[in-house]
């Protein structure tokens, strides 16, 4: 992949469109009020949690964009977006309930910061207890924690 | 009259297919192109709508609008694009094609069913 170093102000873009694009997915799509946390600096891209969906950027700009959260929060959205009460959804629902919150926030965020010619890749999602999926980076990767109901909800940006 | 999403996610194809059928509609569902393509074949004279992803796997959604459009079988078929590309460029590109809408995703509820209302109301492109 090509570097996006030396380019901070188009970073930091981006950087803010993600949070917009977090509150605009999940408050549209699931009528979830999210609340903006925090946001750090990590050494990793590192997926941690019970369940995670990432899309790459390729073109322009180059990285990664990645979510992660407990299984009872995907339970939640995925139930709220597609009106079906949470012990109706299989594994299956939720594989693809993450993977398309994953896509819809990648997608978002790259119209958010009017990013041109940047293609957001199909998604990929990771389900499983214990988990622990990391990607080896030199790229600024940054984490942005949010509130999602009584839940915690991490979105990983590296770019 | 039927409305047909092609989607890769099935989570958009249920929301798609619950507004469809709070407006009273049946909703038929493809996960991907060229499956949309087969519905198309067998229910063409039933479908009323059909609303389209942009990136999917395979054929991509251009792609698949240019196919409906190039056939004088479906090109009478309003078109919707349901998708997260937000750019005009995309928007310019799926209009000259022939798409009738441009619905960005993340959508509300009341969005999707006011859009597809329209899309409906209008009988062609």
């Amino acid at each position: 992949m090509g570097s996006n170093q030396g380019d901070g102000g188009s970073l930091e873009k981006v950087f803010n469109a993600v949070q917009v694009a977090v509150v605009d997915v999940l408050s549209r799509m699931a009528m979830t009020e999210v609340v903006f946390i925090q946001r750090e600096r990590m050494p990793s891209f590192r997926i941690d949690q019970e369940a995670g969906g990432v899309v790459r950027l390729t073109g322009n700009l180059e990285g990664m964009i990645g979510i992660a959260c407990p299984m009872r929060l995907v339970q939640d959205v995925v139930s709220r977006i597609v009106g079906l009460p949470p012990d109706q959804l299989n594994d299956e629902d939720l594989l693809d309930g993450i993977a398309e919150l994953a896509n819809m926030i990648g997608g978002w965020t790259k119209s958010n910061a009017g990013l041109t010619d940047v293609r957001v890749s199909t998604p990929m999602a990771i389900v499983g207890k214990s988990l622990l999926a990391e990607w080896k980076t030199d790229r600024i990767t940054e984490r942005f924690v949010f509130q999602v109901e009584d839940s915690v909800l991490y979105v990983l940006v590296s770019l | 009259m039927k409305l047909l999403t092609i989607d890769d996610s099935r989570t958009i194809r249920r929301v798609i297919s619950g507004i469809g059928a709070m407006l009273g509609y049946e909703v038929l569902e493809a996960e991907n192109g060229e499956a949309g393509l087969k519905v198309l074949e067998q229910f063409s004279q039933e479908v009323g709508l059909v609303l389209l992803d942009w990136n999917m796997p395979g054929m991509i959604g251009l792609d698949v609008l240019k196919a409906i459009k190039a056939d004088s079988r479906w090109r009478h078929i309003p078109v919707m694009m349901v998708t997260t590309e937000g750019e005009k460029d995309y928007i310019v590109k799926s209009i000259q094609a022939g798409a009738c809408h441009y619905q960005t995703k993340p959508f509300t509820q009341e969005e999707m069913a006011t859009r597809i209302m329209e899309a409906m109301g209008m009988g062609g492109v």
